[in-house]
């Protein structure tokens, strides 16, 4: 048989030929077909990200905190006419692998004093756990820069984006990006679990 | 003692080595000495040369109209480019007159051609991870090349096809987001497999590179896995194991990797555990001492394994 005699005399390069091809098989029967047995992300994750306003449109500025098992902003005045970091509050479901902004009005909380804890309407049906793993055992990890290794970098596997995510073991549920944002290290902040009443925090700020 | 007589002597130990007799060594003696070098290196180093001056011409002539020109222009300047000089470096290998032409027509059309493939998804894609693009490029540019290889087996399609089917399992292990060093780690063993093939093949020229980018490839990524683990020592037996490959393999170029990794390894071990309680003298003694025998080693192992070979 021509196939098997040419393996058998040039066994080497066969194979140095079938060494990445098997590796890309059994990354992809390891980890693949696990995720598509995975069950999704049962609990909503809260996390902001940051975006920048030229001139601010609302007279605070505020970041989120998980207060006995409930979303609380602390608020702080804008100076008027200069530009700022603005939180956006965002909320990602397994299920349907998508990520939704959560609006909320920081113009009806009225006059309160910088660092100021505050309740807001928008948030206040929200139960949040704020642990690091969620209830049913999924991990957040933001996107970043990663880097493949010298000598691949050279043939092109180098420095690439890699896509924030939920991990629990092999199962990996990636984030949609958001207008170009892979929700990064350094732009996004992680909150919590939306849970039902029952499940509230096993840990608190 | 004379030259001549160390040369005679030389030459007797030789032929007594190599089962040589009179009669060949007069019938060699007898053939013309080789005084003039041939005629095809001139012609080659003026193939060579006539390729990168081409090659020069066409991309500063890229360079000082791209502006000007629009999306078609740019695909057509650069992948049509690359692709009429592979068609041109095919057509020199059916006379014999220009087939010394082939190879720079070949390695100018493995960088026009490539840049053409990117530039076109560039100018009429819908923008995304560029990986795919490379992705893309590659694996058509691996098809052409491996084709051409297998209908024409020239070295330098070898090359080419070996090169891209590095970047497309590059960019394929980036996009898979498998681990960079057992990525690294496989990707050296396969070259270092494709390598020593090429070493019993009529491409055994380019073996040497292969070599060189498996070996970096698998120590490299070996030693960022096992470094600061219980396993590290174990990076001395791989080092060890890729010396001995050299001599399996009659690789100088192994052989050199190998030794240096040791040696690197050496230093290394001897900086993290003895640097702070021997002191740094004894700590470059002991180096010192290391890349003497290393290099003892290393002497004697080619001439015993590989230069004779």
């Amino acid at each position: 048989m021509p196939l098997k005699n040419f393996i058998k005399e040039n066994f080497v390069l066969v194979v140095g030929l079938a060494l990445p091809v098997l590796l890309v098989i059994g990354f992809l029967a390891a980890s693949i077909l696990p995720q598509s047995n995975a069950v999704p992300p049962q609990y909503e994750m809260l996390f902001t990200t940051t975006r920048y306003d030229q001139a601010s449109s609302t007279p605070y500025n505020a970041e989120f905190l998980v207060k006995h098992g409930r979303l609380v902003a602390r608020v702080w005045k804008n100076r008027p006419n200069t530009g700022s970091y603005a939180k956006k509050l965002m909320a990602y479901n397994g299920k349907t692998q998508s990520v939704r902004e959560i609006t909320y009005d920081l113009s009806k909380i009225g006059d309160v004093a910088d660092y100021t804890e505050v309740s807001l309407e928008e948030l206040s049906a929200l139960h949040v756990n704020n642990a690091t793993t969620s209830p049913d055992g999924y991990v957040f990890e933001t996107a970043g820069y990663h880097g493949g290794w010298p000598i691949t970098e050279i043939f092109g596997g180098g420095y690439h984006d890699r896509r924030a995510r939920l991990v629990k073991g092999s199962a990996v549920f990636k984030l949609p990006e958001n207008n170009g944002s892979l929700y990064n290290y350094y732009d996004t902040q992680f909150l919590g679990w939306v849970v039902p009443p029952q499940a509230e925090p096993a840990h608190e700020q | 003692m004379s030259n001549r007589e160390d040369a005679l002597q030389e030459i007797a130990a030789l032929a007594r080595h190599n089962n040589i007799t009179l009669e060949e060594i007069a019938t060699a003696l007898a053939a013309p000495a080789p005084g003039k070098p041939p005629a095809s290196l001139m012609s080659k180093l003026f193939a060579y040369f006539g390729g990168i001056l081409v090659f020069a011409g066409i991309c500063v002539f890229i360079g000082m109209q791209w502006d000007s020109m629009g999306k078609a222009a740019h695909v057509v300047i650069t992948l049509g480019t690359g692709f009429v000089l592979f068609l041109m470096a095919l057509a020199t290998l059916t006379d014999e007159r220009f087939v010394r032409a082939a190879t720079p027509l070949f390695l100018a059309s493995s960088l026009f051609e490539p840049t053409g493939i990117l530039v076109m998804l560039k100018e009429y894609g819908h923008g995304g991870d560029e990986r795919y693009g490379f992705l893309f490029m590659s694996l058509i540019m691996l098809i052409q090349h491996g084709t051409a290889l297998i209908a024409r087996g020239r070295t330098v399609l070898a090359f080419t096809a070996i090169t891209f089917g590095a970047i497309f399992f590059a960019t394929l292990f980036s996009l898979l987001e498998i681990s960079p060093n057992l990525a690294g780690t496989v990707f050296g063993a396969s070259l270092l497999c494709i390598a020593y093939a090429l070493t019993n093949s009529r491409h055994a020229a380019i073996a040497a590179f292969w070599y060189l980018v498996g070996s970096l490839s698998l120590l490299l990524s070996v030693f960022d896995a096992v470094r600061h683990t219980p396993y590290e020592v174990a990076y001395l037996g791989i080092s060890a194991f890729m010396i001995f490959l050299s001599t399996l393999a009659r690789s100088r170029t192994l052989l050199l990797v190998s030794t240096g990794s040791m040696l690197c390894y050496i230093g290394y071990f001897t900086e993290e555990h003895f640097a702070h309680t021997l002191g740094w003298p004894v700590s470059l003694i002991i180096c010192g001492l290391a890349l003497l025998g290393m290099g003892s080693l290393a002497m004697r192992l080619n001439n015993k394994y590989i230069k004779k070979g």
